[in-house]
């Protein structure tokens, strides 16, 4: 019977199908770390924590597994169900295959969010929608309150609830998304989720979570999802789910806290190919990307296992490993080794109180170091086009790779409103073809971005025919803010979100794309002054041209009053008269004084005609 | 009668002026010469004995008030002066006598401004800096002029605004100020101010009663015995009363200029300042003086005054700031890859990039290729880019930073250690987590092909029929690096080559960390543009200076790093030379320390210079300081077209001078000129498309006929021209118009140029210089004359003397030029065959333009 | 050079040979037209074509394209394109349209020219008026004017503004007020602004009237024809309510151009000092922006009342310099009406200054763009630099041509003045 348990519940996490509810409802917390070794030494470690309650308490507000933190917030925002996501790196599906979960508990790079909030209207919605990105940012240590109405969307195709809603308030639930791509998730992120652990980070797996190991991982995602499940005849529970998932590059876990900088090792301790002819003490043909299968679980992670969580369901295993059974593992005493049918798991049920720490020594055979990654049902890249600053394109390449069933998806970009993207070049190919197919593409929803007050959100329902590769591109417009709009660092360009790809068929998959960087045309910024000042002039040099025409009226030049150094003379004249004036009271002297000051005035004339 | 209005100072003008310059004017100038060769001996500094010393100043010394005028810094400011104070002086003792010149400059407009200047400079700024040099007297004079100037014509109109004539020295007076370094203001000033008094008639009093200058003069029979000697007569009678001139008649008094102002109906005071035939006579000597001013700034930017220190202005990049670990057992690899690499030297371009992919895809890098295929001069550059991308640990791919090894590199020789040299590097940035960055591996098949074809492709940039596209990517380049590493003796310092296509640079900032951390920390020298050996002095900085304007005026590739600068992408590429003791490793620190800089970025290299002139690792002039050179050579061409604008609307005859046609000036008639002007100009879409579209072995013959062609086409056109209307041959006026508009295109598209690639617009401004002085004329002798010398500066000529200056066959040169046009976009040749042609063939037709009818009365008139 | 005699030969020919030049330039470099529609000398936010073709493909998807912030232009558009087949499969439509528009354009130009009302109106008669291009020669100029057909390649949908607004003035000189307003009403409901041109184009209806009419006073004149523009606007409005089914069409449409909310650089002064404008102050310079832009209405209709027809092509050079959105294409509708005046050039006093700065602006412009926007070694500054000198010189013409035709006024009064030297106090 517990195997049977063992192998759905396994089943169940390496497939992320949904646990039946009658599961759920039965344990109120467990926890759980997969570990599985993947191709070019790394190491996929997923966390996965879940508590139940059931909603009449929760409503009562006696939480008991459920963290209270959270709870009053989802309380108080009227959220009914919650998804967040931290997620830094990417998955790298081509070395190590399917994404854990199916892609269910990953966001794409920095922090995404997405809620079914219970509201009348959509003003409603938004203003909920705000308390609750407000209370998280505070929770999480996470600027989530910069998820504004700019980067908040309201999908229509890509999401579906995950958990049983009851009485079908799909009329006044609204489902808000936001996302954040250049938000850094690190340590400080970390700290507040360890801290909704019934454990904490005292026991259980939870004592292999530290800060520096998570956030040195090539990949690394945090995941929180909050529904509510309702089994069938049985009451209905609000459960939260914690997940962890990470990809460990063994050989830099392995290198000692102390000394982590890679420096070149001695000679001889380099793995050479020694069939090379030329093969010599000072030559050496490396051969390193074999090595590095062997590993401890303290050299991973830094420390044992601290026993196990006493809250959690101890009929689920909390430790499973994934590896042929061929490979032999050691793990101390006091854990009792498991093999799963599946030939390719094991499980170590560990005594509450014992230091658990498992090793894996160097493989013998090379074919059974790892389980061979299940490929994933789409791959998916996406770049940016064309250069400059003026306008650019976004192209996404999405590969099929199974030889015979087709993929449908959904494709969602949310895109920053200074994005104008236009829509009528947007276009499907299939490789090989140069003409654009229209059955690619089946359904569009398309929401335009309002400068200033709204992105862009895209979702594309479409299709890729087996063992084929489909262009998706369109163009857009960048567009130039106002100075006060750009960051500090505005040469560094805007973070543009990943895509969400849902896939529809064959299988529920989800994956996203990497986010891309987008560079705007800026200002200088050390300007306003100069530029104000400057257009003014233009300005006022050609309203004063005008005005001056139009107002003054013409004469011939030797009419009207002369100007310019004639006035200045005469001025020059009458002043130099009072002062002597006043200067000398003898009016004899004054007098010759003034002819030789109008002999001064005459001589001009004497030089103008010399 | 109307002004006879020079055009082109032909020698013989130049000379019969120079040998009518009055006595006074000779000896100022002689005694200035003569100063400045007594100056050049060491034994006594006149200088110092001479010089205008605020503290020197006493009873003994009173003579320095006269003697500083005759005293120059040095050459450049003697003949500066000499050219400034020639035609003032000339005009100032014509007027007044040599006799009141003498008095007065050795009297009160020498003396009073020596004494204003030392007593503002010693006891209101209590300063004492010695001045010399005659612009003071310089000033003083043009003071007068501008009052003369302002009796006949008081302000001239800009735009709505008219400005009082006389303001203008003051203008002048602060440019001085501000263009040339270390003139005395307060020295100039000073001139001005007397300048002013003595135009106004204050220091009137203070010349001599004629009375005794008469008697003088009468006594010694001065004019008898004197050559060049003026009277005080003659003053009366205006200028050049009796002295031999051609055209003295035609240098009007002020008082003819008025009546004949007053004849041609004025509109505004600006036309009248147009008519003024002093105002008409300047424009080709400004022109000139633009030219000489332009090329003898490019020589002064050498000196420490003009150029600046090198220093980072990106505080992010912290160059040679970080410990580099690349070495130890890294060369035992770097030794492997080289075997490896040395086993496929000789081998095809896929053999190669299949032995390489497999080394590159053990890295755990993903690895991709690129076909690509271009078709120039009747030849085909095909071959396969292969390329890696190494992920930035924790990275999300939105940058990355290139680092580039060409299997060859531009001299075709294979780059044996830069390709295990990257591919090591790969294996060593694969073990750090710190990227926040991708690194992008690229190893082309050549230098120039192969990274243009990537780089299009990589900003879908790219003609698909010719390039691939690529099937990976990553985010926005930051930047790249190339190492073209062929020497195998280990070498002394690194030679850093950064001209892009179209003589776009990189950003100096990348270019001083490099010379950072390689000269700093690694301890290596550093070179720029061949200069292997380079002592901070003027002629090595000169030099350097000289060959980046040549490359960049080329706009050729010179590297790998060429292609990327055009898409923002700063990059340059990397060469050891010389014989030293720095390793492989070596080079391997400098680039891994480049890479830890560019890795620092936070925002794309934007702070510090993209326009600027190298002359040492640590010497740059930058933008502002030397683009008005090129400025002033564009100007020179607008100034004369400007000014051909204007004579083409004079009246060229009495009779319409004074008939009662209500408009100013002439009618102009368009047709011709902007016909000429047009065919020229599409005239030279054929060399262009020839040049760029015929096969490799057609060229040089078909060079050799261009050029035939070329000498005859502007006669035939001239012919044409004059034939086809055998009734009104073309006019004086029209072939005015022709050089103006020629010349009006010319300099706006050298000026939009200058912004673009500096070099070029100053090297095509240069050649074509003569253009606007030579122009129509009667005699048949100067129109051979002109003839010959413009096709001596006729673009092909220039590209044959070129190509045999560097001993290279011009078939190649052109080769390169068509390959550089169809691959890399380089467009100096449409610069050269669609800008500079065109204007030279419209110079040639109005060189041959025959204008006895018209030029006979522009002689007598 | 007055044209000499103008047969229906060459007048098919001048069409033709436009036509011809510009079918030629879109069929023989394909690519041409849509760089010249990414230009942003050639096309703005409020007139450019890609901006119309999206704004077409939301339409036709049933997206309302004002419900984003691409679409600016007028909803009258959007049925009128969506008739023709699909621009980017058979651009050909497109192409003959845009050519019977300029053809359209020029034709108007054509009346107007021919009716001599440059060089003599109701109340004054220009001594020189002798001295004048025919319409032939003035069609040309327009027709083959660069800027013109950079115009009508990059296919801005400015020209139908320019067609409407010399199509009002040829039937106001041609004495159909009603035509005339009519015209003008469809200019001001595609681009506002022209509205602005009602009071110079009223004069000018009423010194045109038909002389059998008794002459009423101008305010009558003005009461019986003013309703006729805002009526015609309403109706237009109307229509487009019904088109677009919602009101929102009007801040999308003219608050734009009110609010300068889309910044993207052009060849006029607005977007850089918007740009760089502090927030707080912003709504203040933008009432200080228009204010300036209509005052020369009222002080230009008034001071050179004589001829309405002045006051015209002055607003228009005006408006080409100060507009938020200005193109290459005002300027070309400026240059346009300035050959009318040939009479007075001999009086204007920088013709060959102003000609070399606009020849400059124009060619320093895209390059200083690419120095900004491709190759990023040069900042705003430098387009910011050129769209000044740009306006310096258009404004240095208008202003040229003002203080031509004021002379040419004066020395009726004084006609010994002609040709002395004179100044103004």
């Amino acid at each position: 019977m517990r195997q049977l348990f063992c192998f759905v519940l396994l089943s169940w996490i390496s497939f992320a199908s949904l646990l039946p509810p009658a599961f759920a409802a039965a344990a109120d917390y467990h926890e759980q770390l997969v570990l599985r070794p993947l191709p070019l030494s790394a190491l996929l470690a997923s966390f996965n924590f879940r508590s139940n309650t059931s909603l009449s308490e929760f409503e009562a507000h006696n939480f008991r597994f459920f963290p209270r933190s959270l709870g009053q917030i989802l309380q108080h925002a009227g959220t009914q169900e919650l998804h967040l996501r931290f997620s830094l790196g990417r998955w790298d599906s081509e070395a190590w295959g399917a994404r854990p979960w199916g892609g269910a508990r990953e966001g794409g790079t920095g922090v995404e969010l997405w809620a079914w909030l219970q509201a009348a209207t959509d003003e409603e919605a938004d203003h909920k929608w705000l308390t609750l990105t407000n209370a998280l940012s505070g929770l999480f240590c996470a600027s989530l309150n910069f998820i504004d109405g700019t980067r908040t969307t309201r999908p229509v195709m890509s999401f579906q609830p995950e958990g049983d809603h009851l009485n079908t308030t799909a009329a006044d639930t609204h489902l808000l998304y936001g996302v954040l791509p250049h938000e850094v998730v690190c340590t400080e992120n970390l700290t507040p989720f360890l801290k909704l652990l019934p454990c904490k980070g005292k026991a259980g797996i939870a004592t292999l979570l530290d800060g520096h190991k998570l956030f040195d991982a090539s990949w690394q995602s945090m995941a929180i999802d909050v529904k509510p499940v309702c089994p069938v005849g049985g009451e209905c529970v609000l459960q939260i789910e914690l997940t962890i998932d990470m990809v460990l590059d063994i050989d830099r876990s392995k290198r000692p806290r102390d000394n982590p900088i890679p420096r070149p090792p001695p000679g001889h301790e380099l793995p050479c190919n020694t069939s090379k002819p030329y093969h010599s003490h000072d030559t050496c043909f490396p051969t390193d990307h074999q090595a590095n299968q062997d590993w401890t679980l303290s050299q991973i992670f830094g420390r044992t296992m601290k026993g196990t969580c006493p809250l959690t369901d101890p009929t689920v295993p909390p430790v499973c490993l994934q590896v042929p059974d061929s490979r032999s593992v050691y793990h101390s005493d006091g854990v009792l080794e498991k093999k799963n049918l599946d030939r390719v798991s094991r499980c170590f049920e560990i005594k509450p109180d014992v230091d658990f720490e498992i090793v894996l020594p160097a493989p013998e055979d090379e074919s059974a170091i790892l389980v061979k990654p299940e490929t994933p049902l789409l791959y998916a890249e996406r770049s940016f086009t064309g250069h400059g600053q003026e306008r650019g394109g976004v192209q996404t390449i999405l590969r099929n790779p199974s030889p015979d069933t087709e993929v449908e998806f959904i494709y969602m970009e949310s895109l920053p409103w200074f994005m104008r993207i236009y829509l009528h070049t947007m276009s499907a190919r299939i490789q090989g073809h140069t003409t654009k197919d229209k059955s690619l593409i089946k359904e569009v929803y398309y929401r335009p971005a309002v400068d200033r007050a709204r992105g862009t959100q895209l979702e594309v329902r479409m299709r890729v025919p087996p063992a084929s590769t489909v262009f998706l591109t369109y163009d857009f417009e960048k567009s130039i803010l106002r100075y006060t709009e750009y960051p500090p660092d505005a040469n560094r360009g805007f973070d543009v979100a990943a895509a969400v790809i849902t896939i529809l068929s064959p299988a529920a998959y989800n994956l996203r794309t990497t986010s891309l960087l987008c560079s705007l045309p800026t200002p200088d910024f050390s300007m306003p002054y100069n530029v104000i000042i400057f257009t003014s002039t233009a300005i006022a040099l050609a309203f004063g041209g005008m005005f001056n025409i139009l107002v003054r009226r013409f004469v011939a030049a030797d009419e009207g009053p002369e100007v310019g150094l004639a006035v200045l003379k005469k001025r020059i004249k009458e002043r130099v008269g009072v002062l002597v004036q006043k200067f000398k009271g003898k009016g004899q002297k004054a007098e010759d004084k003034m002819v030789e000051v109008g002999r001064m005035v005459e001589n001009p004339g004497v030089g103008e005609q010399t | 009668m109307p002004p006879n209005i020079t055009t082109t100072l032909n020698t013989a003008r130049a000379r019969t002026y120079v040998f009518r310059l009055p006595l006074f004017t000779r000896v100022v100038i002689i005694a200035i010469v003569g100063f400045w060769i007594a100056g050049l001996q060491s034994v006594v500094d006149v200088r110092e004995w001479g010089a205008l010393i605020p503290d020197e100043m006493g009873i003994t010394t009173l003579y320095r008030m006269n003697t500083f005028p005759f005293i120059h810094l040095n050459v450049l400011h003697a003949v500066m002066n000499i050219f400034a104070l020639t035609p003032l002086m000339e005009r100032f003792e014509g007027e007044y006598g040599t006799l009141n010149c003498l008095a007065l400059f050795f009297g009160p407009l020498t003396t009073i401004p020596a004494l204003l200047y030392v007593g503002v400079e010693k006891f209101v700024f209590g300063g004492n800096v010695a001045v010399m040099g005659a612009s003071m007297w310089v000033f003083l004079l043009l003071a007068v002029e501008a009052i003369k100037t302002y009796k006949v014509n008081p302000r001239f109109v800009i735009g709505t605004y008219s400005i009082p004539t006389w303001t203008t020295p003051i203008g002048l007076l602060f440019a001085m100020a501000v263009l040339v370094p270390s003139s005395s203001f307060l020295g100039h000033a000073a001139g001005l101010v007397v300048g002013y008094g003595a135009g106004l008639g204050y220091v009137k009093f203070l010349a001599p009663p004629e009375k005794i200058l008469r008697w003088i003069e009468g006594k010694l029979n001065l004019l008898g015995r004197l050559p060049h000697y003026v009277s005080i007569d003659q003053k009366t009678y205006g200028r050049f009363g009796v002295l031999p001139s051609a055209n003295g008649a035609s240098a009007a008094s002020p008082g003819v200029s008025l009546g004949l102002v007053g004849s041609t109906q004025r509109l505004a005071s600006a036309l009248a300042l147009r008519r003024d035939p002093r105002i008409l006579k300047i424009p080709p000597y400004l022109s000139l003086l633009c030219i000489l001013v332009g090329a003898v700034w490019l020589f002064l930017l050498p000196l420490n005054e003009y150029s600046r220190r090198t220093y980072i202005s990106e505080n992010a990049l912290l160059p040679g700031q970080v410990h580099t670990y690349f070495g130890g057992s890294d060369q035992n690899v770097f030794r492997a890859y080289k075997k490896e690499v040395n086993e496929l030297v000789g081998k095809g371009n896929v053999e190669i990039n299949d032995k390489l992919e497999s080394i590159v895809k053990a890295l755990g890098l993903k690895t991709a290729r690129q076909n690509f295929t271009y078709s120039a001069a009747g030849r085909t550059f095909a071959g396969e880019n292969l390329y890696a991308i190494l992920q930035a640990p924790r990275g999300d791919a939105t940058e990355a930073i290139v680092l580039v090894a060409a299997w060859e590199n531009v001299r075709h020789e294979v780059n044996r250690n830069g390709v295990p040299l990257v591919l090591t590097l790969a294996r060593y940035f694969k073990r750090w987590s710190l990227w926040s960055k991708d690194i992008i591996i690229l190893l082309s098949p050549d230098s120039i092909a192969g990274p243009q074809a990537w780089v299009d492709a990589y900003h879908d940039a790219h003609d698909s029929s010719k390039v691939a596209s690529l099937p990976i990517k990553s985010g926005a380049l930051q930047g790249a690096i190339a190492i073209d590493y062929v020497q195998e003796q280990r070498f002394k310092s690194v030679h850093i080559v950064y001209d892009g296509v179209n003589g776009q640079l990189p950003n100096l900032d990348l270019i001083n960390s490099v010379v950072n951390i390689a000269g700093g920390q690694m301890g290596m020298g550093v070179a720029l543009q061949e200069m292997w050996h380079h002592n901070d002095k003027y002629p090595d900085r000169l030099r350097t200076m000289l060959r980046g304007m040549l490359k960049q005026g080329l706009g050729l590739a010179s590297g790998p790093h060429s292609s990327f600068i055009p898409y923002h992408v700063d990059a340059v590429t990397l060469q050891p030379f010389g014989e030293g003791w720095q390793d492989e490793m070596a080079m391997g620190r400098v680039v891994e320390g480049t890479f830890r800089s560019l890795n620092n970025l936070l925002e794309h290299l934007h702070q510090s210079f993209f326009f600027y002139l190298l002359m040492h690792r640590e010497r740059f002039v930058s933008i502002g300081t030397y683009l008005p050179s090129a400025m002033l050579v564009a100007a020179n061409f607008t100034i004369m077209a400007i000014f051909l604008w204007m004579k083409s609307g004079q009246p060229d005859a009495p009779a319409e001078s004074t008939d009662k046609t209500p408009t100013p000036t002439v009618e102009r008639d368009l047709f011709l000129p902007l016909a000429v002007v047009t065919l020229s100009g599409s005239l030279s879409a054929i060399p262009l498309y020839i040049f760029n579209h015929v096969p490799e072995s057609a060229l040089t013959p078909l060079f050799l006929l261009f050029l035939i062609i070329n000498t005859l086409l502007p006669i035939a056109i001239s012919l044409l021209s004059t034939h086809l209307f055998p009734s009104s041959p073309p006019t004086l006026q029209q072939y005015h118009l022709i050089k103006s508009f020629s010349l009006l295109l010319l300099g706006m598209f050298l000026s939009s140029l200058a912004t673009l690639n500096f070099s070029l617009a100053m090297l095509i401004g240069m050649l074509s210089a003569p253009l606007s002085f030579v122009g129509p004329s009667s005699s048949l002798v100067s129109r051979i004359a002109g003839f010959a010398l413009l096709n001596f500066t006729s673009p092909p000529a220039v590209l044959l003397a070129s190509a045999a200056v560097w001993g290279l066959n011009v078939g190649d040169v052109l080769r390169e030029a068509a390959v550089a046009w169809h691959v890399t976009g380089t467009y100096s040749a449409v610069v050269v065959w669609c800008v500079w042609w065109p204007a030279w063939l419209a110079g040639c037709v109005c060189v041959l333009g025959r204008t006895e009818d018209k030029g006979g009365k522009v002689k007598e008139a | 050079m007055n044209g000499g005699k103008v047969t229906v030969g060459r007048t098919a020919a001048l069409y033709a040979g436009a036509a011809v030049l510009r079918l030629a330039i879109f069929t023989l470099l394909p690519d041409l037209p849509d760089l010249l529609t990414g230009r942003v000398e050639v096309s703005t936010p409020v007139t450019s074509f890609k901006r119309l073709q999206e704004g077409l493909f939301l339409y036709n998807h049933n997206v309302s394209p004002y419900d984003g912030g691409v679409y600016h232009q007028a909803p009258l558009f959007l049925p009128l394109f969506s008739l023709l087949p699909n621009a980017l499969s058979y651009p050909i439509f497109t192409y003959l349209l845009y050519i019977a528009i300029d053809l359209l354009s020029a034709g108007a130009l054509w009346k107007t020219a021919d009716s001599g009302e440059a060089g003599s109106s109701a109340l004054f008669t220009s001594p020189r008026r002798q001295r004048r291009w025919n319409g032939f020669v003035i069609a040309a100029i327009f027709l083959f004017n660069p800027f013109t057909v950079a115009t009508c390649l990059g296919r801005s949908t400015s020209v139908f503004t320019t067609c409407a607004i010399l199509h009002a003035i040829a039937k106001a000189v041609s004495g159909a007020p009603f035509g005339a307003m009519v015209a003008l009403a469809f200019a001001s409901y595609l681009s506002m602004y022209p509205l602005l041109l009602l009071p110079p184009l009223l004069l000018l209806c009423y010194d045109r009237q038909r002389t059998e009419r008794v002459k009423k006073p101008v305010i009558s004149f003005a009461a019986t024809h003013v309703p006729v523009v805002f009526g015609v606007l309403g109706l237009l409005f109307g229509m487009s309510y019904l088109i677009t089914g919602s009101w929102e069409f009007l801040p999308s449409t003219y608050g734009v151009q009110l609010t300068l909310s889309d910044l993207t650089p052009n060849v006029g002064l607005w977007w850089y000092f918007f740009i760089e404008m502090f927030d707080s102050f912003r709504s203040f310079f933008l009432a200080v922006f228009w204010l300036h832009l209509s005052c020369y209405v009222g002080g230009l209709s008034v001071r050179i009342r004589r001829q309405p027809l002045v006051v015209l092509t002055l607003l228009l050079g005006i408006f080409a310099i100060f507009k938020p959105y200005p193109s290459i294409s005002d300027t070309s509708l400026f240059l346009a009406m300035v050959p009318l005046y040939r009479h007075v050039f001999p009086l204007m006093r920088y013709s060959f200054v102003i000609a070399a700065v606009i020849m400059y602006a124009s060619f320093l412009g895209p390059a200083f763009y690419y120095l900004w926007i491709y190759a990023g070694s040069g900042n705003a500054n430098f387009f910011y630099a050129i769209t000044l000198v740009w306006g310096l010189g258009q404004s240095l013409l208008v202003c040229d041509l003002m203080f031509a035709v004021l002379r040419d006024e004066w020395e009726l009064e004084r006609p010994e003045m002609a040709g002395k030297e004179i100044k103004q106090i």
